[in-house]
């Protein structure tokens, strides 16, 4: 063998703990960023089955009235990445014979006129043939949906006709009425195209089941002539800009209907979580490879004496360099390895649980997709900084340092008052774990969406206090061992000889407590600024709940009863005030609800402010959410275009924001508004007299079991409502939006306890390297006469010294860090969330500090307690 | 041990190590204390030359800097006609690798590695694959006494064990210089004698040169010429060689110099 790996293989050998409790270190810190990449990856891949089907652009826009050249206005728009004018209309197709005459069968078809662009959008695929290319002075080309073509047998190269439809059948709502629209004109006279491929049936291809002519937009209009023709544009979305944002901007020309499902976990919400989960990898990430670096480089402190004597030997640096290089090797790829392992079992065992990274959801169950894009590189970095943690300390070995350590000195006594080469080497960690770290986590897991520039300020923040806590005590270890000496008195007092003992540890080798206290602190403060942010979550929903919950009975699946007579009656017996029928909505660009406005002025917002009453009837307008006015960046008095059949787009005023009226809980959203149910009937053709869900507001006092006794009378007495007619209650709404909230950071515990468990065996390493070090020391303890129960008192003494500094630095760091986090998470999710004031749960986290630090100092306990005092002298 | 040297090592004419003017402070900047205050001698290759002086006079300090591990104040180093002032550090260590071989004063036994690995580490640092000189390796510790020792671990020795290991670490190599910082003292009259014995060897029938520093008499009569080491500079007067040079005479001149 050659000398690495003689020296390398024996250290690893013969040390099984050392090299044990390192593998496991850099393994826990891999596995917990590989088990995030998984469960995300997983989630985005499978918590929406529509996104396998979104066959749409991500965004369907319609100009406003008085927009001129809408083309050049979504040019402008930044985030708009393409876009193509859209028409849409119906078409007979019928093949041509070699002699030129229409033959066989005639079909009609939806005809859509599209822009070249819309191949790079990646709309339509091909199954045979080609694109559409310019018409240069032949035929103009026409691509046919797959069934459409094989039902007419034709392929490319064909020449077919196409012509308008002799009638174009189309029910349209004009002013409140159903109307047949008749198109006007001279009669269709067919066009000569020639069938330039055939569309997959995916995609755009999917419309109409395939059965689909697709066009030049200029052919289209041409043919088209005549019909109704709403002129749409489909928009590709740089996926750098939240669909949120991009709507935005959009806004002021554009009537706006978000494809929701076919961009799963882009919604605002969705990315900020995601987002959080993210910076949560990214801090056990830190804290992962900050234990990492620390243990191994302790552990080549101790073994300073031995590369001092091979370079006495005549050892190059290069030799040094590849024995400690091999021996890590060894170290960060078995690391490397376990890690993966354990993270892919770690993520495999919370999406068994339904923990995805959008929060708690049946959907990820049984669903497994390893984004090994993002897998292996995220290994490697770990590998690579494990490596480079234990290669560094090397770097700042000098020659004539080497005599001291030749002489017998302690290793110990040297890293006790580090010199000019130590600090330089803890500002490279500093350097390695506040800046190379986050830059090649998001290198290799991007935040989602625009956020990033939003979130650098905040995410530099972060990291600058992070910095100023690891930073602090490795580069003035002054203050830890001023700390020790102040408590030295306390503790001898406490136990004369043990107190003296850990003092003494605690202020020989600062430097390696302060990295455990620092580490301990880490998750101490990301426990205490999480615990801030379900806070203040649970605050902004707590609001919302009183608000817009409280005081309310809801009334499921009537089975379209009018509700004016319901309302009557209630409101006779005395149980209820008003009755929202919540039927009547559009779901884009957003819920509304057509709510009527003479109803809602018995109770609440309207009974407050008759003012509004009269304009909400008056004209189009609404009252909207706050969650809907902070996640549309809305104000009082702003308009929102929203695109009718047959009125064009019609702007509505915002009124008022108000989170009283119009929510509605199946499906749960609490970005909603309402609009006078007259108005919704006239532009959209709505049924607003009977409703198959009704939000009761109960009169003060009433008791909501009676009043859903009392409308089940009602409805049984005159044979309405159905056996599925069912109610729910306020408070289990309320405990259910509750409970949401702590369920779906269940993902951000068990990211945290991942954490804990680092911080734990960083704790540890510290210890047994510092227990291992102080062997002889110890040994000559116990051989003087010292009992172990004294030694091992002062280790835990140590360790309880280790969790106190870290707990509270910690809880101080976390105090600290709770504004930033609430205030990024209001940045990112477009929530209203209050800062929360001081919460008790916050205490926990030092507890657990100390806990965990602790637990750390048992395993080298025990090993102290083995080891052997006549060995222990003996070593030489 | 396999015969003499074929082809002397560095410059022909030069000898095995020539000390200037030589000097050496320790301590912080202004409270130096000067430990080596102007060492010279001059040490012919094939020679064995002991040195002896009281406790803290600087014989380990001048062993580190002759093999080129510490940086003198002042003064001048040559090793085999190689000046050590004037090399690079990388060139310093592979002098260090070529020419020289060490016994320390505290052993430095590598912890992790066997009394066989630890004895095969300046081969497998030369590149050399300790497992091809198993031979080489077995008769030295035959030698030593300590065959039967040899897959044991440091911690597993006596303190004699550890020092014997330590010389045959030494010795593998076959530098043509061998530095010994107190190689007898945990040893027994018998194992001593078979140390002394065989540093005589290597300078007789290999042609090293050997520097020992000792305090005892004894061993000092092995040596062709003992220096004493006294107020930080080699006394050229009290020099003892030739045929003088017994165990005795080593004593007389020790109580003459209140060593
Ligand atoms: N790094 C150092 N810093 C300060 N003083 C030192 C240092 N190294 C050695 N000394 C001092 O230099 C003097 C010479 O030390 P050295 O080890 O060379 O003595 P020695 O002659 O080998 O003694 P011994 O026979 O006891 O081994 C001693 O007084 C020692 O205290
Ligand atoms: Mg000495």
């Amino acid at each position: 063998m050659a000398l690495a790996e003689i020296v390398a293989w024996a250290s690893l050998r013969r040390r099984p703990a050392r090299t044990l409790f390192s593998i496991l270190g850099v393994a826990v810190g891999i596995a917990v960023v590989v088990s995030i990449a998984v469960v995300d990856r997983t989630t985005l891949q499978n918590a929406r089955p529509d996104r396998a089907q979104g066959w749409r652009a991500d965004l369907e826009v319609r100009p406003a009235p008085g927009v001129v050249d809408p083309a050049a206005e979504l040019a402008a728009i930044v985030g708009v990445e393409r876009f193509t004018e859209v028409l849409q209309g119906e078409a007979q197709l019928q093949g041509v014979d070699d002699g030129g005459q229409p033959a066989g069968e005639r079909a009609q078809a939806r005809l859509i006129g599209l822009e070249p662009a819309a191949f790079d959008m990646g709309l339509l695929r091909l199954r045979s043939g080609t694109a559409l290319g310019a018409a240069n002075g032949g035929a103009p080309e026409v691509l046919l949906g797959a069934p459409l073509a094989d039902r007419l047998g034709l392929d490319s190269g064909d020449a077919v006709w196409l012509a308008p439809p002799a009638r174009a059948a189309r029910v349209d709502c004009v002013e409140g009425a159903l109307v047949q629209q008749r198109p006007a004109g001279p009669g269709p006279t067919p066009t000569e195209f020639r069938v330039s491929g055939v569309l997959e049936a995916e995609g755009a291809g999917r419309i109409a089941s395939g059965e689909l002519l697709v066009v030049d937009v200029s052919a289209a209009r041409a043919l088209l002539a005549g019909q109704f023709q709403p002129s749409s544009f489909w928009l590709a979305r740089d996926e750098r800009v939240a669909p949120e944002k991009l709507q935005e901007r959009l806004v002021a020309n554009f009537a706006v209907d978000l494809r929701r499902g076919a961009i799963v976990g882009q919604q605002a919400d969705e990315v900020a979580f995601r987002n959080g989960v993210r910076l949560a990898g990214l801090l056990s990430l830190a804290l992962g490879l900050y234990v990492i670096f620390h243990t191994l480089s302790m552990s080549l402190v101790e073994r300073a004496r031995e590369m001092a004597t091979l370079q006495a030997l005549g050892a190059s640096r290069g030799q040094i360099a590849r024995i400690v290089f091999s021996e890590a090797l060894v170290i960060a790829a078995l690391a490397g390895a376990v890690g993966l392992g354990l993270g892919l079992l770690l993520a495999k065992a919370m999406l068994e649980a339904g923990i995805s990274s959008l929060g708690l959801t049946g959907d990820v169950r049984g669903q497994f997709d390893v984004p090994w894009d993002e897998v292996v590189p995220l290994v490697l970095a770990g590998v690579g900084i494990a490596l480079l943690g234990s290669v560094a300390p090397l770097l700042r070995a000098r020659e004539n340092e080497a005599v001291p350590l030749l002489r017998g000195e302690d290793p110990g006594a040297a890293s006790g008052k580090p010199g000019r080469g130590a600090r330089s080497f803890h500002v490279a960690t500093l350097l390695l774990v506040v800046a190379a770290l986050p830059m090649a986590f998001f290198l290799a897991l991007p935040l989602v969406g625009e956020a990033e520039r939003q979130l650098i300020g905040l995410v530099l923040l972060g990291l600058g206090v992070l910095a100023l806590l690891i930073g602090t005590p490795l580069l003035v270890p002054g203050p830890v061992a001023v700390l020790a000496r102040s408590l030295a008195d306390p503790l001898r007092r406490l136990s004369p000889f043990s107190g003296l003992l850990a003092a003494r540890s605690i202020s020989l080798s600062p430097t390696r407590v302060a990295a455990s206290a620092a580490a301990v602190a880490l998750v101490t403060a990301a426990f205490v600024g999480l615990r801030g942010m379900t806070s203040s979550l649970a605050l902004e929903n707590e609001n919302w709940v009183q608000e817009g919950v409280m005081g309310k009975l809801w009334v499921y699946q009537l089975g379209g009863v009018p509700w004016q007579p319901l309302a009557q009656e209630l409101r006779a017996q005395g149980l209820v005030q008003a009755v929202e029928p919540l039927d009547a909505r559009l779901s884009a660009p957003f819920r509304v609800v057509g709510l009527p406005v003479a109803e809602l002025a018995q109770a609440g917002l309207l009974a407050e402010r008759p003012d509004l009453a009269a304009r909400l009837s008056s004209a189009p307008s609404l009252v909207i959410s706050r969650r809907l006015a902070s996640q549309k960046n809305l104000r009082v008095g702003d308009q929102v275009a929203i695109a009718t059949p047959s009125s064009g787009v019609v702007p509505f005023e915002v009124l008022a924001i108000d989170d009283r009226h119009g929510y509605l809980n199946r499906p749960h959203e609490r970005a909603y508004a309402f609009a006078a149910s007259t108005h919704m009937a006239r532009l959209f053709c709505l049924e607003t007299e009977r409703s198959d869900t009704l939000a009761l507001v109960l009169a003060p006092g009433a008791d909501p079991l009676a009043v859903a006794e009392a409308t089940k009378t009602y409805l049984r007495e005159r044979g309405l409502g159905s056996d599925k007619t069912g109610f729910g209650l306020a408070s289990d709404i309320a405990t259910h939006e509750r409970n949401d909230i702590t369920r779906d950071f269940v993902v951000f515990d068990v990211i945290l306890l991942l954490a804990l468990l680092l911080a734990g065996t960083g704790v540890l390493n510290g210890l047994l390297l510092a227990a291992m070090e102080r062997a002889k020391e110890l040994g000559v303890l116990r051989a003087l006469g010292a009992d172990f129960g004294q030694i091992a008192r002062s280790v835990l003494l140590e360790s309880a010294f280790i969790g106190i500094v870290g707990g509270t630095l910690g809880l101080l760091l976390g105090l600290g860090l709770v504004p930033v986090v609430v205030s990024s998470l209001r940045v990112l999710s477009g929530l209203d969330l209050p800062q929360p004031g001081l919460q008790a749960i916050y205490l926990l986290g030092p507890a657990l500090a100390l806990g965990i630090s602790v637990l750390g100092g048992l395993y080298p306990l025990w090993r102290m307690g083995r080891t052997d005092p006549v060995r222990a002298v003996r070593t030489g | 041990m396999t015969g003499q040297q074929t082809k002397p090592f560095g410059r022909a004419d030069a000898p095995a190590l020539l000390v200037r003017d030589l000097f050496k402070f320790h301590g912080p900047p202004g409270e130096e204390v000067g430990v080596l205050r102007g060492v010279s001698f001059q040490m012919e290759r094939g020679e064995f030359l002991c040195i002896m002086g009281p406790s803290g006079s600087g014989k380990s300090s001048l062993l580190h800097l002759l093999a080129g591990l510490d940086q003198p104040s002042a003064g001048h180093i040559e090793l085999f006609g190689s000046s050590l002032a004037e090399m690079a550090q990388r060139e310093r260590t592979l002098l260090r690798r070529q020419a020289v071989g060490y016994v320390f004063q505290f052993f430095n036994l590598l912890p992790n590695l066997t009394v066989e690995e630890n004895v095969g580490l300046p081969l497998a640092i030369r590149g050399q694959r300790p497992e091809h000189h198993q031979e080489r390796i077995a008769a030295l510790l035959t030698r030593f006494g300590i065959e039967d020792r040899a897959r044991a671990l440091p911690h597993q020795l006596s303190g004699g064990q550890m020092q014997r290991t330590s010389i045959a670490r030494a010795l593998v190599g076959e530098q043509p210089l061998l530095l010994a910082d107190e190689p007898t003292g945990n040893l027994s009259q018998a194992h001593g004698i078979e140390i002394l014995e065989t540093l005589r060897r290597v300078c007789d029938e290999d042609g090293r040169s050997v520097l020992l520093v000792t305090h005892n008499p004894r061993d000092a009569a092995y040596a062709d010429r003992v220096a004493f080491l006294v107020d930080g500079q080699l006394d050229p007067d009290h020099m003892l060689h030739g045929p003088g040079l017994t165990a005795q005479s080593v004593h007389e001149a020790l109580v003459a110099l209140h060593i």
